[in-house]
């Protein structure tokens, strides 16, 4: 059995350690420490992607050994063709994050502990097949999230770090209800059997021959504890309307952890919806799979709408979040094959798009110490910035067409393929869908030509009075912001021109996970 | 000859605490004073480790029940008493001049919590309780020229006294229906007539007794005292008073309930052998006394009263009682699913509750202790200046919480475990919200000790937080809260065994 999905979680661990014993004043040992200790997950993540066997629906790269005998919980981990993506988005967003904190200024030492807590939980939130140790990795993840966005964010960031918090908890707080309820159900109609925290042999119950009484309504068992669970998950994507923490999360985060935010965190909604909802309980996901349509249409259109009228540039950037998560509800929810790899897709594409995105804002605000597309006086905040630095446009003009869905990039595939899957199955509500598209270029390309084209009228921000007075020249792309932005850029026009690999990748799980849905 | 046997634990504190008291007379050598203090400590538990055996038996004729329910709450008593005895040892907040008296009080105040957790006969259970309560009264009030001391102390000793007189009246009503003075014997009155019409003077009786069960482990509504009492009371005096008569009366309240008020346990083979099942040990209630649901709503509205209250608060001490009545009542919610699993998950976040409760006051009396008070003003920027207290203290926040992966999200999550397990779904989501609410004010501590800067100077001539001992105790319970967060096997397996004496 080889331990490479462990080693994969536990190193930044060990880099944490590392850099908890290091002096507060060599800080950029601890930087490289943490550049190291993210490398390593990268490079493991993709000896992973090339030696993943994509022919294969099941479980691969599992590790397996008891841990709480008593409650039959077991330290259980595996990837299929879900995660395997995702694990490896993890892995590359986390390591280029690192060079994107490299201006961290305060309590260096404390921040890159922080982060690496933060990686293995998202890591292991991907690779957890055991219920209990997935629940631990998804709260685990909130601590250093707190911290990261509390500590080191923008003007109002205790209000941002802990709205996030409550809400996540909540969330989580039902989620463990949920999974305690499957894990006592698990025990078999006549209660005799050994109750399992095993996500995959939750798969293979039937759940709906029981029912459960709350505050004297006799409930459908699978149902309820579907919404148990969807709570959860959905704070995390988020589905509207659970997705007021998200503006004030990613505008007030510092730079990196925005790009974590988008590029990660949210991802952990869709995939546990994946992985738990529609994986355990396909006829209560079956049941309200209209409902999801009708959500992930309403996050399209009203992410969209939201976008279009922010004059925050990272404000417009995190609705446009809200937006693109739609459209891997939207895809999810038709249960048809093709929209579901749209969704998948989506789930990588938009990682890619929006940490690029949210990189390129930080670009922006380092320079310029604000991030207003237009002021509260009414002036444009960078207006006709592709005179002064059309190395920036350029990097930004990739990631706003990334976003819009333009043939020949990321985004125009996944969106393509969850279209294509949802009009096969509800064609009025796709037709309405669609519409997002529209409107995710016309917010994004009147945000374009408002902070590029046109005369050169950028402002710059004073740190000190807060005042705003004419930027002079702006310097380019370092080359520190080219090693972030670059990989990422690549990615998008990778995939836009050949996705076929990474469909493999995910194609016999999905079918796997579909055959139960007629 | 056996009774006094059973009993020599106590009878070893009850020597050791007069010995501590006059010895202080004449040697004032803090050292002294601690070490044979902590001395009589080992010396009960080591008799406790020779006296102990599964089989469970009735001293003094069924005064006290010595059984392994009782045993594990002496041995979880002396351990806390002993974590406190070392918090008090560098803490200022205790005069030199009177630490002999304090040492005395609190071992003599131990052999009170011992007697609550095995009491077996209503007489006993009223001394034992007067003599925690009448102890603790003194020791809320050991700062005796502060007045927020002597305040504490004042309300603590009303209110006291209103619980006592209602649980002894109550306690006449239940023997005036069953004429049974013991716990067992009430327990034999209820199979001997099993379809009795019960008058509702058993109600009433129950009720007035549960209040003054209640008022122990600060139950709404008998909670008021708590937080002035915390305020005021002496740092280590109110980390004691969270955990350690809280879990005398909480035995007490299981060993009433349990073995009073239910009827026989069934399918005690598979509880016993460690697997868990939480349907296969349960008791179910005396006909037509359905006390559990009585504990439900007791439970719930503790739960919104402590963690409602502690929102609003300023002072860290007072949001450590709020948070201590919150915990009560999640405690409460393992009693009313009437199961084993119930009674283990109690059994359980008694002892981690212990751990995260003492260490979270352990820094607050350091903080008191360098700059002279515990409000979240002086909270602020401990992470710039002692970064392991505010870590070591994080910790404690998010345990006390429920948030893996540490030892108290284990503890709830036992307990949730337990209450779906008899399909309490409505009690379980309420539980869940209110540790989300509870979040809030621990994370307002946590806020002010990270997000802030430092408000408070350091006072002229005080060498901050030097201890080391107590960094390296402090230390020690905040990596035991993450080693019980994610190994608590060995710990639950002793808990079920001791779980044997209530299989009939």
């Amino acid at each position: 059995m080889s331990h490479l999905l462990t080693y994969m979680i536990f190193f930044p661990l060990l880099g944490a350690v590392a850099i908890a014993f290091t002096p507060k004043t060599k800080e950029s040992m601890i930087k490289w420490i943490a550049a190291i200790s993210t490398a390593v997950p990268l490079v493991l993540s993709l000896k992973i992607i090339t030696s993943f066997d994509r022919l294969s629906a099941g479980m691969q790269f599992q590790e397996k050994f008891s841990w709480i005998q008593s409650l039959n919980v077991n330290y259980h981990l595996g990837i299929d063709g879900i995660s395997v993506l995702l694990v490896l988005l993890t892995a590359l967003i986390s390591f280029l994050a690192v060079f994107a904190s490299w201006n961290v200024k305060k309590m260096v030492k404390g921040y890159f502990t922080m982060y690496l807590l933060l990686h293995v939980g998202m890591m292991g939130v991907f690779c957890a097949l055991d219920f209990f140790l997935f629940y631990v990795f998804w709260e685990v993840m909130l601590l250093p999230m707190y911290f990261l966005v509390g500590i080191w964010g923008g003007e109002r960031k205790e209000y941002a770090a802990i709205k996030f918090f409550l809400y996540t908890l909540l969330g989580g707080a039902l989620m463990l209800l949920g999974i305690i309820a499957l894990y006592m159900y698990s025990r078999g109609a006549d209660g005799m059997g050994i109750p399992s925290f095993n996500m995959v042999e939750l798969a293979t119950r039937d759940w709906t021959q029981y029912t459960i009484n709350l505050f004297g309504w006799e409930l459908p068992f699978d149902k309820t504890v579907w919404w148990l669970l969807f709570i959860g998950f959905a704070i995390k994507v988020p589905i509207f309307p659970f997705h007021t923490w998200l503006p004030w999360a990613h505008v007030q985060a510092p730079t990196a952890v925005s790009v974590i935010l988008a590029g990660v965190l949210l991802k952990m909604g869709t995939y546990g919806l994946l992985r738990v909802n529609f994986s355990i309980l396909p006829e209560a996901t079956q049941y309200f799979s209209y409902a999801l349509v009708i959500v992930g249409i309403i996050n399209i259109l009203y992410g969209a709408l939201c976008a279009m009228a922010q004059t925050d540039l990272k404000k417009l950037v995190a609705y446009s979040s809200v937006s693109h998560m739609g459209y891997c509800i939207l895809g999810m929810a038709v249960l048809k094959p093709d929209a579901m790899a749209g969704a998948v897709l989506q789930m990588f594409n938009h990682g890619i798009s929006a940490a690029m995105m949210f990189m390129l804002v930080g670009v922006l605000y380092d320079r310029f110490h604000h991030r207003y597309i237009v002021t509260p006086q009414g002036k444009l905040g960078f207006g006709g910035l592709a005179q002064r630095a059309p190395m920036i446009t350029a990097a930004w003009t990739v990631a706003i067409f990334a976003g819009l869905g333009l043939p020949g990039l990321n985004g125009f595939i996944s969106e393509a393929l969850v279209f294509i899957g949802a009009f096969q199955a509800y064609k009025t509500e796709t037709m309405i869908a669609t519409l997002g598209v529209v409107l995710g270029a016309a917010y994004l390309l009147w945000m374009a030509q408002r902070v590029f084209l046109g005369p050169y009228t950028a402002l710059h921000k004073d740190v000190e009075t807060g005042e705003l007075h004419p930027a002079g020249d702006v310097p380019e792309m370092t080359l520190r912001e080219w090693v972030v932005v670059a990989p990422l850029g690549a990615l998008c026009l990778f995939i836009g021109v050949y996705p076929q690999p990474m469909l493999n990748f995910i194609r016999e799980t999905l079918g796997k996970l579909l055959e139960v849905y007629n | 000859m056996r009774s006094l046997f059973g009993v020599s634990p106590v009878l070893v504190l009850t020597f050791g605490s007069l010995f501590v008291l006059l010895a202080g007379l004449w040697i004032r050598s803090k050292a002294f004073q601690f070490w044979t203090s902590i001395l009589t400590l080992v010396a009960a538990l080591g008799l406790y480790c020779t006296i102990s055996s599964h089989a469970s038996q009735d001293l003094f004729s069924g005064m006290i029940s010595h059984d392994p329910f009782s045993i594990f709450f002496g041995v979880f008593l002396l351990a806390a008493v002993a974590l406190v005895f070392v918090q008090s040892y560098s803490s200022e907040e205790i005069p030199s001049d009177r630490r002999s008296e304090y040492y005395a009080i609190i071992l003599a105040l131990t052999t009170g919590m011992i007697f609550m957790s095995s009491a077996n006969h209503f007489l006993l259970i009223y001394l034992a309780i007067e003599t925690v309560s009448i102890l603790s009264y003194c020791l809320a009030g050991f700062h005796r020229e502060n007045s927020k001391s002597v305040e504490a102390s004042m309300k603590y000793v009303v209110y006291g006294s209103m619980a006592s007189a209602i649980m002894i009246f109550g306690m006449s009503l239940i023997f005036g229906v069953t004429g049974q003075y013991t716990l067992t014997g009430i327990r034999e009155f209820f199979s001997m007539t099993p379809s009795l019409d019960l008058p509702l003077l058993m109600w009433v009786g129950v009720v007035m007794t549960f209040a003054g069960l209640g008022y122990k482990v600060s139950a709404a509504p008998m909670h008021m005292w708590t937080p002035d009492v915390y305020e005021g009371a002496p740092t280590p005096v109110a980390a004691l008073l969270s955990v350690a008569p809280k879990a005398a009366g909480m035995a007490l309240l299981i060993r009433f309930f349990v073995v009073g008020f239910s009827q026989g346990i069934v399918g005690s083979d598979v509880a016993i052998s460690g697997s868990f099942d939480p349907s296969a040990l349960g008791f179910y209630v005396t006909q037509a006394f359905n006390w559990p649901y009585f504990l439900l709503i007791s439970s719930v509205f503790t739960m919104f009263v402590g963690n409602l209250a502690a929102l609003g608060q300023t002072s860290v001490k007072r949001i450590l009682a709020y948070s201590s009545i919150a915990h009560a009542g999640y405690m409460l919610m393992g009693l009313t699913t009437q199961t084993g699993a119930g009674l283990a998950a109690i059994m359980f976040y008694i002892v981690v509750y212990c751990l995260m409760n003492v260490g979270a006051f352990w820094v607050v009396g350091k903080v008191h202790d360098t700059l002279g008070g515990d409000d979240l003003l002086h909270f602020k920027g401990l992470v710039q200046r002692r970064p392991l207290y505010a870590v070591c203290m994080i910790i404690f926040l998010f345990s006390l919480t429920g948030l893996p992966p540490f030892a108290g999200f284990v503890g709830k999550y036992l307990l949730f475990a337990a209450t779906l397990g008899r399909e309490m779904y409505g009690l379980a989501i309420i539980a869940a919200f209110n540790s989300v609410i509870s979040l809030y004010y621990y994370m307002k501590i946590a806020k002010a000790m990270v997000f802030e800067a430092p408000q408070i100077p350091f006072p002229e001539g005080k060498t901050p937080f030097e201890s080391k001992s107590s960094m390296g105790f402090i230390v020690l319970l905040a990596g035991l809260n993450v080693v019980l967060g994610l190994y608590w096997e060995p710990l639950m397996n002793v808990i079920h065994s001791m779980l044997s004496v209530f299989v009939a």
